[in-house]
């Protein structure tokens, strides 16, 4: 039967990428000096499940990193070790490195990254530091020299496996510490019928080549000391030698010998040699001498492995072949075995020819058992999913389930129509209405994820800036269980991470700074997330040094964003708002953390493609915040439609400020071929949208079209239209995806009559508007608003 | 063919072990941890094998199969670990709890219908 893995592939990654952020907040909440079990555990079991399952599903890299990451830590939970901060970053640097060896695994390749080999060396260094010493010394040199062969019997009661122990192992254990010849006694076998399954029968005498002092050996047997006889001495020169003669072992006629030898992993089959022995003493008399010199060094051993061979002789047995192999069955593929009739048995001997198995060579044999997956090959059909509440869905069906409903009522109306069924006719449509607004919301809902999937990832990233900056930075958050549409949380997540960054590069001061000014020496950041009027709004906030007017003035001017004279007129607002211009950073020196101020702008655009906004508030000396707005959703919108000439488009109704009819007197021009509306006390730039879209219009005379204010960057600006039509949610359609990228345009919509709608790109149509004026861009609102103080003078506004 | 409990935290194994299984023609039952695997026990009847991970939140695998072997009947049901527990302690003490044997992962799902067909 083969089953093909690769079907699990995917719920493994998912799973792993769960369990690395499970570990990476254990990790964050772990306090060096007073670890929690529980803590300590989650983390265990998170790289505990990673291990098991790459290695069952063939990924070798991520097995083997993660096989000496869960030996460190169980080492930890076992209260052996101690962890040390510095452990704490090598931990989460691992959860790092797994991180990037899933991605490299997704992709088809084989994971195996530099930082990896790197992590698993330290992990090594740190293992054997603290256990190698002891447990080394008797294999290496010192144990040489004063090596001594050991005689030991040894002898299980017979209830010694009710305890759950397995002499077996005690053997191996033994085994390990030296080489190890033994044979074994069968004389209290009773006969087949009288045999208890449950109860041991077998005795030992071994004789092992040792270093080792009694009480190691002792310590072997410490869990079953009152569980059976044991005999430890020294060995006399000439008994030592014992059991390796075993042909004066065997009492009566042999029969045959058995050569076994099992594969190192024969162990994990869940195969027991002990039990195969029992089978086999069945038939006869059985000796067994067992034969350790495929025992490697103590470090490369692998307690899961076998490494021992036998040579079985089966005396007074009238056994055949069959039978004996009828024993090895279930193992025939995993280990040598070679059984010849006894000279002079008259019997033929037979190889079992699957070949060795594997010198020594662990690595090896893991390469063997995983599945080659050719780097070449790319996974195919790597998708996203998310996990969905089960209410969710249940409320789904539910929905449909109505919707099924409505529908054959309707169907039911249209197959009998009479006109006296018209209000039975706008009743169902009425639900229909209502089924399809109810379902719309419901899968809205399922994209809809907490907020805490972007937040998850600051407490670990402002930790290990505060630590790279010597900064103590404490970080709150607040709503993380606000949902927001998976899509903008992807698209969110990076722009936050730069707003974080700064607020720990730029905004927060050393500690030495603060004390001085008198504020605690740990900075706080707090990030806050709320809903609001169908807006998710996050929250930058915190307590740093805040802007300084003068040095983002200064700056600016030599940047030549503004002159002097635009300085004094503006507002700390508009002051501030300098800091998302392309280019812009007062940060003295370039630092590896913000860069080199590439980024506030960026953030900026990157919000506003998601129809967001962003503004800071700040106060020089107690900090600053920065508040993002964004949409629930990007896939609905709710839109004011408009019409300019025969053309339909689409506002975003969150940017529109409010519509007016204009009248002339309250036009006035100023430079550069701008015209400004006087709204109340205030100036607003005008812009036409048929200019912009160059659209015949149904007229050009302002005072025969309407004026939809609207808000772009906290500028309002009046867009000129010929007639406002509804206001409705519109479903949005990629134009990059279906068409092709156009400026002042975000999107399109098809209307109830099938036609297509284009939704306006607000602030790129400033920004056009802004062009065809040949101002410099996104300083529209700005130089307007110099000209309106302008306007605002009594000669000027006469003029 | 047999009525197998499948026993681990982690979906890729349970779903890679219920699948071997029941490709073998079993009828599997699964549970993502020792309480709610209890739970299924204590519901389901003519279970024949038990197949569980140690390390699980909630209940781990030891106490699971204490749990068991005191319900009157699974006292003589198998019941496997599947474990990447690698050391000797951690078998035998699932041993002492009464645990039939156990398979170390990695494994595949050969290995897998080999080692039940031991016990089943």
């Amino acid at each position: 039967m083969t089953i093909d893995l690769e079907q699990f592939h995917q719920v493994f990654f998912e799973e792993s990428v769960e369990g690395l952020d499970i570990m990476e907040a254990a990790l964050m909440e772990l306090d060096v000096d007073a670890l929690d079990d529980e803590t300590i555990n989650a983390i265990f079991r998170s790289a505990h499940s990673i291990k098991g399952g790459s290695a069952t599903f063939g990924f070798s890299s991520i097995a083997e990193f993660t096989h000496v990451l869960e030996t460190f830590l169980d080492q930890v939970r076992a209260g052996q070790r101690a962890l040390s901060a510095d452990d704490i970053n090598i931990l989460l640097r691992s959860v790092d490195c797994m991180r990037e060896m899933l991605e490299q695994l997704k992709s088809g390749q084989d994971g195996a990254t530099e930082l990896a080999a790197q992590l698993k060396k330290q992990f090594e260094n740190l293992l054997t530091d603290q256990t190698a010493a002891p447990v080394d010394a008797p294999t290496t040199d010192a144990a040489q020299a004063t090596a001594q062969t050991w005689r030991i019997n040894f002898a299980p009661k017979s209830e010694i496996f009710l305890s759950g122990n397995d002499p077996l192992r005690n053997i191996q254990a033994l085994a390990d510490l030296g080489e190890l010849s033994l044979c074994c006694a069968i004389d209290a076998l009773p006969t087949l019928s009288d045999l208890d399954p449950e109860k041991s029968y077998l005795s030992w005498s071994m004789s092992l080549f040792s270093a080792c002092s009694e009480d190691q050996i002792r310590e072997i047997f410490e869990w079953i000391e009152d569980e059976c006889d044991l005999d430890i001495a020294i060995a006399a020169d000439d008994e030592a030698q014992l059991p390796n003669s075993h042909q004066s072992l065997c009492s009566g006629t042999e029969a045959w010998h058995i050569r076994f030898k099992p594969a190192l992993d024969l162990l994990r089959t869940g195969n027991d040699i002990v039990r195969m022995f029992k089978a086999l003493s069945d038939f006869g008399e059985l000796k067994v001498q067992c034969d350790s010199k495929l025992l490697p060094e103590l470090q490369s051993m692998d307690a899961e492995n076998c490494y021992l061979e036998w040579s079985l002789t089966l005396c007074n047995s009238t056994a055949s072949r069959s039978e004996i192999e009828a024993v090895f069955e279930w193992v025939l593929d995993d280990c040598a075995l070679k059984i010849e009739a006894a000279q002079g048995a008259g019997k033929d001997s037979v190889e079992h020819a699957s070949e060795p198995v594997n010198k020594q060579s662990a690595p090896k044999e893991k390469d063997k058992k995983i599945p080659a997956t050719s780097p070449a090959k790319k996974l195919s059909g790597e998708t996203s999913s998310i996990r969905v509440g089960i209410d969710k869905v249940d409320s789904l069906i539910n929905m449909v389930g109505e919707l099924v409903i409505t529908q054959s009522m309707l169907g039911q109306l249209g197959t009998q129509y009479e006109l006296d069924r018209v209000p039975k006719l706008m009743e169902g449509l009425s639900q229909l209405e209502q089924n399809t607004r109810e379902l719309q919301e419901s899968v809205m809902k399922i994209r809809m994820l907490p907020i805490s999937f972007v937040f998850s990832r600051f407490p670990r990233m402002v930790r290990d800036l505060g630590q790279s900056l010597g900064k103590s930075v404490e970080l709150v958050l607040n709503g993380e269980s606000t949902e927001l549409d998976k899509t903008v949380m992807e698209k969110i997540g990076d722009p936050l991470v730069h707003l974080v960054r700064n607020a720990v590069d730029h905004g927060i001061e050393t500690p030495a700074e603060r004390a001085e000014q008198g504020k605690d020496p740990s900075g706080h950041i707090e990030l806050n997330a709320f809903h609001q009027s169908g807006n998710v709004v996050i929250e930058i906030c915190d307590d740093g040094r805040g802007l300084d007017r003068s040095k983002l003035v200064q700056k600016a001017i030599e940047n030549e964003l503004i002159n002097e004279r635009d300085a004094e007129a503006m507002t700390d607002e508009q002051v501030y708002d300098l800091i998302f211009q392309p280019g812009f950073s007062t940060a003295k020196e370039v630092s590896d953390v913000s860069g080199r101020g590439v980024g506030m702008d960026v953030v900026k655009r990157n919000i506003q493609a998601l129809n967001g906004h962003v503004e800071i508030q700040s106060n020089p000396g107690a900090g600053s915040k920065i508040t993002v707005k964004l949409p629930l959703t990007l896939a609905i919108l709710d839109g004011q439609l408009v019409r300019v000439g025969d053309n339909t488009y689409v506002f975003p109704l969150v940017s529109i400020v409010e519509s007016l009819q204009c009248q002339g007197e309250l036009v006035r021009q100023v430079g550069g071929g701008c015209s400004v509306f006087k709204l109340r006390d205030d100036y607003v730039p005008i812009i036409e949208l048929y200019k912009a879209f160059s659209v015949e219009p149904e007229s050009t005379s302002i005072e025969e079209s309407l004026l939809v204010v609207v808000e772009a960057d906290g500028e309002k600006y009046g867009i000129v239209v010929d007639e406002l039509l509804g206001q409705q949610q519109v479903v949005i359609k990629s134009l990059e995806q279906n068409y092709q990228r156009v400026e002042g345009i975000s999107g399109a919509t098809i209307l109830g009559d099938g036609t297509v709608a284009l939704i306006l790109d607000i602030q790129s149509i400033v920004k056009l508007a802004a062009e065809r004026l040949g101002v410099k861009t996104q300083t529209l609102g700005l130089i307007v608003g110099n000209q309106k103080s302008e306007l605002k003078q009594p000669h000027q506004a006469a003029g | 063919m047999a009525k197998i409990l499948a026993v681990d935290d982690s979906a890729s194994m349970r779903q890679m072990v219920s699948f071997t299984l029941k490709g073998a023609g079993h009828e599997v039952i699964e549970a993502s941890d020792g309480a709610q695997a209890l739970k299924l026990a204590e519901a389901e009847s003519g279970i024949d094998l038990v197949i569980s991970d140690i390390n699980m939140p909630n209940m781990d695998g030891i106490s699971l199969i204490k749990h068991l072997r005191a319900l009157s009947s699974y006292k003589f049901t198998p019941i496997l670990m599947l474990t990447t527990e690698s050391s000797a302690d951690k078998k035998n003490e699932g041993r002492s709890a009464g645990a039939t044997g156990w398979i170390v992962k990695p494994f595949n799902p050969e290995q897998l219908l080999a080692t039940i067909a031991k016990v089943l």
